[in-house]
């Protein structure tokens, strides 16, 4: 009997995985540090396209809510999309070999238009 | 360790269903399985159609006649001695390697995707009621949100379902959403956008009515019920199919479902052809559309699905896939999918399935290199 409520104890703390187990961080209330326009719209881009990956594997992109965010950790260059690590390394551009995302293709240009604008702007 | 057999021996499923078996005739899922939709456990008459006339017999002894493979195609290699109890065990692994021949790039991995358990209770004439209990094993994907609180072991599906008449039933419990065509590929656009995957399983009541020619699903849903409340998504959907010329399936879908931080509509029509002995097409063209509670993926995506099946000989399948999504229909970028496969069902019990796809994003400017990828899966069932 002892086993039988261990099994039911393990399936009643733990909860399913699914289509929508990332929704509230994925489409939830957010509070950005950071007026600029331009910065709110890359975030759910980026939110979207990569963080499912540069956040609980690598990074902390997740937690970076402003302009001051990026540029302190080096991928953003102030003015500089051409020299700016994350919009390099995105795969629209072509240059590089290990460009991201690794697969399921390129951003959509308006989507990479946006991010080369936000960090051609940031103020 | 033998509490750990007993589990196996008492709960398990196969979360998919072959929609191709058109090819064979069949174009209702009920011939075959418990769920009027297909996946999940197979019923003895389905057991027996997947020895005599889906697997080859190139490891069957000479001696055996078809009747002796029925016969030998139960649980236990026999016939069951009584009729209330089923059990089954499922188990599909596969090799997958990313980027292959990419000094850089290249990926490998051995994915043991899924381990169930199944129990089938059924009771009363052509077993109207049945108990559905499928128990297991799936892995967690790589991008699984930080902080979420799951576990790779769960229940696939647990329903009880009732035919008030061999037309009409009723199911309540855990099972998949019914909604267009159930193909195997988990990363199928055509199951990935309307969020009908292998790990969607929803609370709900499912009605099932089968015609002289047509065949209507219709469920209402409160989502996962083992999720956090603000996470499940609760909705209906309904699906109709026609017979048409005898042997193909035409078929449309309707979905609606929501949580507190996402709404979907989706909308698809399919068709499934019967190309005869054993071959068939299934084709599916769909839309979902999107809103969500921050306004940060407001869009309406559009996905489309064609699959062929060849069958030159018993056991053998040939596959073509071509997969298209296109995540905004307001903007012109398209991903497509495409790739051959072949499938071969060696015994009863043991399928040894290949499948190569490449993948290639357009957009208005530019187009991605080609992204390969190949598959070398093998299911397991008893």
């Amino acid at each position: 009997m002892k086993y039988f409520f261990f099994f039911v104890l393990i399936l009643s703390s733990c909860q399913d995985y699914n289509s929508n187990s990332g929704d509230k961080g994925r489409y939830g209330p957010v509070e950005l540090n950071e007026s600029d326009p331009n910065f709110s719209k890359a975030y759910f881009i980026l939110q979207d396209r990569c963080v499912s990956c540069h956040d609980h594997k690598h990074d902390r992109w997740a937690e970076f809510k402003s302009n001051a965010d990026w540029v302190a950790d080096g991928l953003v260059i102030t003015g500089q999309p051409a020299t700016s690590e994350l919009i390099v390394r995105i795969v629209n551009n072509g240059q590089v070999s290990s460009n991201m995302p690794p697969s399921g293709g390129s951003l959509p240009d308006a989507e990479y238009n946006a991010l080369v604008k936000w960090v051609t702007e940031i103020p | 360790m033998k509490y750990i057999l007993l589990l196996l021996t008492l709960f398990s499923v196969n979360a998919y269903s072959y929609s191709n078996f058109i090819g064979h005739g069949y174009t209702s899922c009920l011939n075959c399985h418990f769920n009027p939709f297909g996946g999940g456990p197979l019923n003895d008459y389905g057991r027996v159609v997947s020895a005599t006339a889906i697997s080859s017999t190139a490891l069957t002894p000479k001696s055996w006649d078809e009747e002796k493979v029925a016969y030998m195609s139960g649980f236990l290699f026999r016939k069951p001695k009584q009729e209330w109890l089923r059990t089954q065990v499922n188990y599909r692994g596969f090799r997958v390697v990313r980027n292959p021949g990419s000094s850089e790039n290249e990926e490998a991995k051995w994915i043991n995707m899924q381990l169930d358990g199944r129990v089938i209770l059924k009771f009363g004439e052509n077993d109207k009621f049945i108990s559905v209990l499928n128990y297991g094993y799936a892995p967690l994907p790589s991008e699984t949100p930080k902080g979420t609180k799951s576990s790779e072991w769960r229940s696939r599906e647990h329903y009880v379902g009732y035919r008030f008449t061999p037309k009409f039933g009723l199911y309540a419990g855990l099972m998949d959403k019914v909604f267009g065509i159930k193909v195997i590929e988990h990363i199928a656009f055509s199951r990935v956008s309307p969020q009908v995957t292998q790990n969607d399983q929803v609370h709900g009541l499912t009605a099932h009515y089968i015609g002289q020619d047509w065949e209507l699903g219709a469920q209402g849903f409160v989502g996962n019920l083992s999720q956090d409340a603000d996470l499940r998504m609760k909705g209906g959907s309904v699906m109709l199919e026609k017979t048409v010329f005898g042997i193909h399936r035409i078929g449309a879908s309707v979905m609606s479902s929501q949580n507190e931080y996402l709404k979907l509509l989706s909308y698809s029509a399919h068709t499934r052809l019967n190309l005869k002995e054993g071959s068939s097409i299934l084709a599916e063209l769909g839309q979902t559309n999107k809103k969500t509670e921050n306004g940060s993926d407001d869009t309406t995506a559009r996905f489309g699905l064609l699959q062929t099946y060849l069958r030159p000989w018993r056991g053998l399948y040939f596959l073509a896939n071509i997969e298209y999504f296109n995540r905004d229909i307001k903007q012109d970028d398209y991903t497509l999918r495409w790739g051959p496969g072949v499938q071969y069902f060696l015994s009863q019990r043991i399928e040894l399935r290949a499948d190569v796809y490449d993948t290639r994003s357009f957009a208005t400017k530019s187009s991605t290199r080609d992204s390969w990828m190949y598959l070398l899966q093998t299911h397991l069932w008893f």
